[in-house]
């Protein structure tokens, strides 16, 4: 572990947004600068089911979590907690529901940190 | 390059949202083979579908709607728009036609005008149902009979075909009901024979327009230049840039899966296509792959009216009520319940919802500070009664029930609420929820005949 001790998520992505996928689904584009930043996030196994079940209390099978390397972009998608635009409905585009996100600690270490 | 003519797809952001004119013009001088732009989005709720309201203002669809067909009309290429006027039910096509009619006339502009809408007999929805090949699609419960017949509104998502079929029939603008985003563009390179690989995924790319670029504020049409085995996608704006992130990130854009995109006849597959910054400002694709389905399927959109809302808003800033937030909202529920009953209102017939701003307003269940309320509070109170009366009635009773109910002994005494508003009931009128959201089985045949070409001149 660096001495420095874990960044936050947000300090190393370029940026982390929500919106909708379809009515049923919440989908989060954690982005990041380059490649090298974007293999760190993999290779510290930050964002992963357990982290992300525990933020927004779904259970992790119904989570689902890709690496898109084009885009140097990790992708989680959880379902909504109510169909879009029903009579519960808070945030209709799903935008923001990512600040929870931003806090996940990234441990970083010695290759990378 | 293979030997095939590339195809040339000029495409403009979701229409009314605006794009850059010299784009556009440059565009042009490129001499696509067809200008197009997508119409809409089912982000904006169901309540569009269920009205048959349009989402968008007429000036800003006019004014890009004008441009975009004078420009096809310039170089004789089709103009396609497709999800017209946002939900792309019958009246979001009638409206949209409504104003392609105004533009032709106003302009002096003749051509062959095809409609296609995109709207599902309940008839037909309850036979597929019965015969067990409609399927949910995510969480959703099981579709019934009763949800068909409540709908409003019930819309399929067109794939490529019926865009074929009216390019065949020698549409030069074309105004499509509810349809997959790029099933818009894809029928013209489809149609010179281009392969589904490329053809799909350079469509995919470039239907949310100037998305794929790194700059969306400066509004940049894109181009799509496509061959059998690659396409390149460009922006036509004088110093717009493409890159590798800015195009690949559009297969991810509002989708659950970054690299499929499923259509009525198979899926976009982009897991072995590869991305190359050709230049500085264009992007090179290829491995692009169609994979086809063994049953086409149609996505149903239906929108049902489930009552009418009332809503009011009130600030709190008493810290001993905010302490105790959560039980006082269940004292306020009680409290109108009691209202509902001694009125002869049934539980069932309205349902009243708190949206506690400082709290938990945003994100509910999954809010994991909800535990550390602000030091105000902004409450919207929102109740939606079964009819207009029920809402009526019981949102009289908000104010005065939330106001004055007392569950800490308080100190001021003149009330609960801070409220900003008089009146302090706001009227929100009817409210929709979807009420279908499935997958439907249909037969080969059916990705045409369901979605009926109607051809006249303009």
């Amino acid at each position: 572990m660096d001495e420095r001790g874990p960044l936050r998520l947000d300090e190393l992505a370029s940026f982390i947004k929500s919106t909708n996928a379809g009515a049923t689904k919440l989908t989060f584009d954690i982005g990041f600068a380059d490649e090298e930043t974007f293999r760190v996030a993999l290779d510290s196994g930050a964002i992963n089911k357990a982290v992300v079940s525990a933020l927004y209390g779904v259970p992790q099978d119904a989570i689902e979590i890709y690496e898109y390397a084009p885009a140097q972009i990790i992708k989680v998608t959880i379902p909504r907690s109510v169909m879009s635009g029903g009579l519960a409905e808070r945030d209709f585009d799903g935008v923001q529901q990512f600040a929870p996100l931003l806090d996940i600690p990234v441990p970083l270490d010695e290759r990378t940190g | 390059m293979s030997t095939e003519q590339p195809i040339r797809v000029l495409a403009t952001c979701n229409l009314g949202l605006g794009f850059s004119y010299r784009g556009l013009k440059a565009g042009v001088e490129r001499e696509p083979h067809l200008i197009a732009c997508d119409a809409g989005s089912a982000d904006f709720g169901p309540y569009f579908l269920g009205t048959g309201e349009v989402q968008k203002s007429r000036a800003t669809l006019k004014r890009d709607l004008s441009l975009l067909i004078q420009a096809a009309r310039e170089i004789g290429v089709p103009f396609i728009t497709g999800s017209a006027g946002g939900a792309g039910a019958r009246p979001h096509v009638d409206a949209t036609v409504d104003l392609v009619r105004e533009i032709a006339h106003e302009q002096s502009l003749n051509f062959r005008l095809a409609t296609i809408p995109a709207d599902i007999p309940p008839a037909l929805v309850r036979e597929r149902l019965a015969q067990g090949r409609v399927t949910s699609l995510g969480q959703v419960a099981d579709l019934t009979d009763g949800a068909i017949a409540s709908s409003s509104a019930i819309v399929g998502m067109m794939g490529v075909e019926p865009y074929i079929k009216a390019l065949e029939m020698g549409a030069e603008v074309i105004v499509a009901g509810r349809s997959t985003d790029p099933a818009i563009f894809a029928g013209v390179p489809l149609r010179a024979g281009i392969s589904p690989g490329s053809a799909w995924h350079a469509s995919k790319c470039i239907d949310k327009g100037y998305l794929a670029t790194t700059r969306p504020q400066d509004g940049s049409p894109v181009l799509a230049t496509i061959s059998n085995d690659e396409f390149v996608i460009e922006p036509t704006r004088d110093g717009a840039q493409c890159t590798v992130k800015s195009v690949a990130t559009v297969t991810l854009h509002e989708n659950p899966d970054p690299f499929r995109v499923a259509q009525p006849t198979g899926t976009i597959d982009t897991t072995n296509a590869t991305y190359h910054q050709h230049d500085e400002h264009c992007v090179r694709v290829t491995g692009s792959e169609y994979a086809p389905a063994l049953e086409p399927t149609i996505k149903l959109e239906g929108a049902a009216l489930v009552g009418y809302r009332k809503i009011l808003i009130a600030g709190v800033r008493d810290p001993r009520l905010i302490e105790r937030f959560d039980e006082y909202l269940d004292a306020y529920r009680a409290a109108i319940a009691r209202a509902a009953r001694s009125l002869d209102i049934n539980d069932a017939d309205y349902r009243l919802q708190f949206r506690t701003y400082g709290k938990d307003a945003v994100m509910g269940s999954f809010e994991p500070l909800r535990d550390r309320p602000s030091h105000e509070v902004g409450l919207i109170v929102d109740i939606v009664g079964r009819t207009r009366e029920i809402a009526s009635a019981l949102a009289s009773r908000l104010g005065p029930s939330g106001s004055r109910l007392d569950i800490v002994g308080r100190m001021g005494g003149g009330g609960n609420f801070a409220y900003p508003f008089s009146p302090s009931l706001i009227d929100v009128g009817p409210v929709y929820e979807w009420s279908i959201w499935h997958l439907m089985g249909i037969d080969e045949p059916e990705l045409v005949d369901l979605f009926p070409v109607e051809m006249q001149d303009v």
